[in-house]
Formats: structure tokens, sequence, C-alpha cells
């Protein structure tokens, strides 16, 4: 395996001394994206179990589906890493041009900046599995470990590859379209629905459940935080970090593609 | 170093009608005009040469050096930079290049300048006694030593500029292009940049190609200049063969003594014929005009006796007019 070059590591440790350095948003964008899920979840949930009367919904008891809900958010924050701009502001306003100027893979650039950025959301992602386990304690049947942690962090890291590629993907529309908010809007819609982002995909409509196996987004965020919870042994755990990278594959083939397609058009006008 | 063969650059702008009538339409249809940013452009630069390219807004300047520096692909013809096609952008030809854009910040905004050169360090992959060197020689020239440790984004727009330059030539370019790089600085800034830019070209010998609206960017560092007009070429050539060949004036300046007793009234209604000459400045201490060069002896002559004439010399015309006339085809 090839080292890491030199000025990947310089990038990655300049933008984890950038993120830290703003100290303010680092602790707002946890704690308060976090507690208003946290509180929106609980009282939801309270409601649906205290309207029905039933103590499980979707073998989820009511403990189990709170924790889901704050936890989802918080896993689907990490995979993003970098929330909006991964490329898109660059081609918009020009700026794109020092990067073609530079003797470095644009992709390699961009994804060790979004690994930094992962990097940090995963560290808001412990803070507030540690807050919620000392404070609430862990529902019943849970089997968290270090090791399932470890489990499900590997994931984590590989979804963030596959959802950068999905993401890169879209913003390179902006080679051709100037706004292209909506198209951002919608995956991060989609991949936090699908993805199981917001409630648990075993919620789903049977059929639906089905057809979404064979779609990447049940990895971005359901299949790392069912590892991280302790109900992925490592056979499931290969086999879903396998599809995974050829999910990856895929996207990044196609990336590529776009990439080399889209600075045929590229003109460097801008700001 | 750089040999462009029959470059072009054409675009497809959106037109929007105005209003909101106009903004409506085009959610629906959208009506596109081909724009031809650089048309059929030879050239030619060797190494130590810095070429000006010269132009009105829209000309074709930053496009043609946007194509020779590899970001944006032609519509049709050849550029060899060193060996490679431009807009391949292999690594080898990139680690060669350098662009500067004025207008454009190419630092990390959020991190200070020494930062920013570690990182440049490494994506050259610089040698670090090689690049303690260079940096420290770069630093010195431009007086910055005491801002590296500062973020780009609270250097003043000198400062970020004096940066900019260093970052562009850390890696020591041997194809230097230089868009607008005196853009927006003051006057004491302008001059540091083009001293140190001379001095860069005398110790390294790189080709620069260098586009700029100050005249003094252009008469001051550029042997050569390429003139061009709504994407074409219309001069290419040193800066003293558009005197020779464009300029049919010199400029005779009278600087005044004390009139005569007397004869005040004499001179002040003093003219020459019109038809060869024009005044362009007449003060109670000087005056200039602008004469046919055939008619310059004679101009001199006539000044000398009917005016106070304590110092009399002849200037070739402002080159920034004689270009101004070539880039708008005014009569001369």
């Amino acid at each position: 395996m090839t080292a890491l070059p030199t000025w990947a590591w310089r990038v990655a440790d300049l933008e984890v001394r950038r993120l830290f350095s703003y100290r303010v948003d680092f602790w707002v964008s946890f704690v308060v994206s976090t507690g208003v899920q946290l509180l929106a979840s609980y009282f939801l949930w309270l409601a649906v179990f205290e309207h029905t009367g039933r103590d499980t919904v979707g073998g989820y008891s009511f403990q189990a589906l709170v924790y889901y809900s704050m936890m989802a958010p918080l896993f689907t924050r990490a995979v993003r890493g970098k929330e909006f701009g991964l490329i898109s502001d660059e081609i918009y306003d020009g700026s794109l041009s020092r990067f073609l100027l530079y003797p470095i893979p644009m992709f390699g650039y961009k994804l060790t900046l979004h690994a930094a950025h992962v990097g940090m959301t995963s560290l808001q992602l412990l803070l507030g599995f540690a807050a919620y386990a000392l404070t609430a304690g862990l529902p019943a049947g849970h089997t968290t470990s270090a090791g399932s942690i470890a489990l499900g962090l590997s994931a984590l890291l590989a979804a963030s590859v596959l959802h950068f590629f999905l993401s890169l993907i879209l913003e390179m529309v902006a080679f051709w379209a100037e706004g292209i908010w909506s198209l951002l809007v919608m995956l991060r819609f989609v991949t936090s629905f699908l993805g199981g982002g917001h409630i648990p995909l075993t919620l789903f409509p049977e059929q639906m459940q089905q057809a979404m196996a064979w779609l990447p987004f049940p990895y971005l965020v359901s299949f790392p935080l069912l590892c991280f919870q302790g109900e992925m042994g490592l056979a499931d755990w290969a086999i879903g970090v396998g599809a995974i990278a050829a999910w990856s594959l895929i996207f990044g083939l196609i990336a590529l593609r776009v990439w080399r397609k889209g600075t045929l058009q590229f003109t460097g006008v801008g700001m | 170093m750089i040999h462009v063969e029959h470059l072009s650059k054409s675009f497809r702008v959106f037109q929007k009608d105005p209003g909101f009538r106009g903004s409506l339409r085009s959610l629906f249809k959208r009506k596109w005009i081909e724009k031809h940013a650089l048309k059929d452009l030879n050239l030619h630069v060797g190494p130590g040469e810095i070429v000006g390219l010269v132009g009105a807004n829209g000309a074709g300047k930053t496009t043609a050096v946007k194509m020779l520096a590899g970001i944006i692909h032609p519509t049709s013809g050849t550029a060899n930079v060193l060996g490679h096609t431009p807009w391949q952008r292999k690594n080898a030809f990139r680690r060669e290049i350098a662009l500067l854009m004025g207008q454009k910040a190419q630092l990390w905004w959020d991190l200070p300048a020494g930062d920013c050169f570690e990182l440049l360090r490494d994506i050259y992959s610089l040698p670090e006694a090689e690049f303690r060197k260079t940096l420290g020689s770069l630093t010195a020239m431009l007086g910055v030593e005491g801002q590296l440790r500062t973020q780009i984004r609270r250097l003043s727009l000198g400062e970020r500029m004096k940066m900019e330059i260093i970052a562009a030539l850390l890696h020591q370019p041997k194809v230097v292009f230089l868009d607008e790089p005196t853009i927006g600085l003051d006057l004491t800034a302008q001059r540091a940049v083009r001293k140190f830019l001379l001095e860069y070209r005398a110790s390294h010998r790189p080709a620069m190609i260098l586009t700029s609206h100050y005249m003094e960017d252009i008469e001051q560092l550029c042997e050569r200049i390429v003139i061009l007009r709504e994407g074409e070429k219309v001069f290419d050539g040193p800066l003293a063969d558009i005197q020779r060949a464009h300029s049919v004036r010199k400029v005779v300046i009278a600087r005044l003594g004390e009139p005569a007793a007397g004869s005040e009234a004499a001179w002040e209604r003093f003219e020459l014929p019109a038809a060869w000459a024009s005044a362009v400045r007449r003060t109670a201490e000087e005056v200039r005009y602008s004469v046919d060069r055939g008619r310059v002896a004679e101009a001199a002559s006539r000044m000398l006796q009917g005016m106070p004439v304590a110092d009399l010399s002849i200037e070739e015309e402002d080159i920034s007019n004689l270009i101004e006339a070539l880039l708008h085809r005014r009569p001369q």
C-alpha cells in the first residue's frame, strides 16, 4: 500500500487545525443540532407510543428509538463531512483554477479535506455517544463494545468515501449549470432518509427494504450505525465494507468521467 | 519555451433579456451567442523574455493566459509550453509553470502565509534546504519577512499580492504567467513588485507573459508587447517599434522664462499652424505642441522666435496614446 504523500498529511493537518480554531462553531453545530434532534425525537416517539399503546415499534423499544434518533443524525453528519460546497463553489467563482495548476490530484486533495471534516464530526459523534451513555444509559439489549465501536467507525470511514464521490458527482454539475443548490439539498434528503438517518430502515415497508438493498444508501448511515451498536458481526462488516468499496469504485469512475468532461467546459470565469 | 500556433477560443454565452419578463422567459427558452474570445493567436516566447499582452477589457488577454497555463481548453489551435501541451495538465508541466492572477486570491484565506508556503513546499516536493533558501530570498526581496505568521485575510492588499507572488515563484518556475499582478496596488507597492520581477527575471531567466492595464508595468517590464483587439493580434514587436511604425508626431516642449517687456501679448497670441501642430498644454510656465514629425524643426524654430523660451526639448509621443490608438483604431 502506498503511503500518503506528505502534502496530504499537511492538508489534513492544516484543515483540522482550522476547524478546531472555530471553537464556537464546533460546539454550536454539535450541541445545538444534537440537542434539538434529541428533543424532537423524544417527543415524537413519546406521542407515537402513547397513541398506539404499544411497547415496541418495529421491534424497537421507546428508549431504543430515541437512542437511534439521536445517533443516526450524528452518523449522517459524520458521513457527510463538509456539509456543502465540496467543489461547486470553486467551479462557480472560478477559484478552481488554482487546483488545476498544482501538481497534485484534485480528487485526492478534496478527499483529504473531506477526511479532516469526517474526523471532526466523528469526534462529535463519540462525544454525543459518551454523553448519552453516561446520562441516559444505553437501551436494553445493546451490545456496544470497543470492538463494535471500531467496526462502526471503520464502516463510517468507508461510507464517507462513498458519500464523497456521490456528492462530488452532483457538485460537478456546476460545470454546466450555475445553481445546483437544489440538487445538493435533494441529495442530502435522499441520503439521509433512504440511508436510515431519520428512522431505522427496518420500519420501512418490506418491499422498499428489498429494493433498497440494491442501492448504496443503506450503507451510508444505517450500516455503520448497526456495526457501532454491535448488531453486525465481523463477516457482515466485511461484506458491507466490500459493498461500500464496490459502490465507491463505481461512483469514483463516474466522478472521474464527469470531471474530465467538466474541465473541458470550465472557463475559469468568476468573481 | 512557449510556442503558440493558431490558438482560438470561443465561448457560448447566455443572453438574458432585462426585467422580470426576461427572467421568466429565460426559464423556458434561452438565447445563446457564440463569443470569440481569442482568434488565431500565434506567439513565440523565449527564455528570459517578458512579453506584455495588452488589450482593452475582453480583448482575450486572460483567456490566452489561462489556456497557456492549462486551465482552459482551446477551441482550436496548438500550444507547446516547455515541451508540453498545457491543457493536458501533466504534473511535469505544472511543476515548471506558475500563474499569478491579480484579481483572484490563490492562497488559503484562513492560513498564515508561512503555512501556505509550507503546504506549497509539500505540493511541489521541494527539498527543505532549497525551500528555505528560496523563501528567505523572496521574502527579503519583497520585504515581507515580518508578515509570515499573519493570516492571508488579515494582510493588506499589497502584502497579500507580495505573498501571492512568492507562492507563485517558490518552486522557481521556468514559465511565469502574470495576469494583472499590480492591480489595485498603491504606487509604492507597484514599484516594489516591478523591481522584484525584474530582479527575478535577471536571476532566473524565466519566460514571462504579463497582462496589465497599467502602462507603467508594460513600459518598465516588457521589451516586447503583443496587442490584442477583440481577440485578434494586431501588433507583436518591441515597444520601440510601435513608435517607429505608428507614431507620426513628436511633442515639442518649451519651458518659458520671463517674457521681455512689451512682448507678453505677442507670445500669448502665438500659435503654430493647426494643419500640422496642435497645442496639448499651455500654461504660463510651459507650452507643449504635438507636431507632425516632418515639421519638428520648423516648430522648434518658430517657438524659439515667438516665445520667451528658457528650455526646449523634443520627445516621442506617449507610448500609451499610441497603444490606445492601436486598440481602438483611432485615426493618428
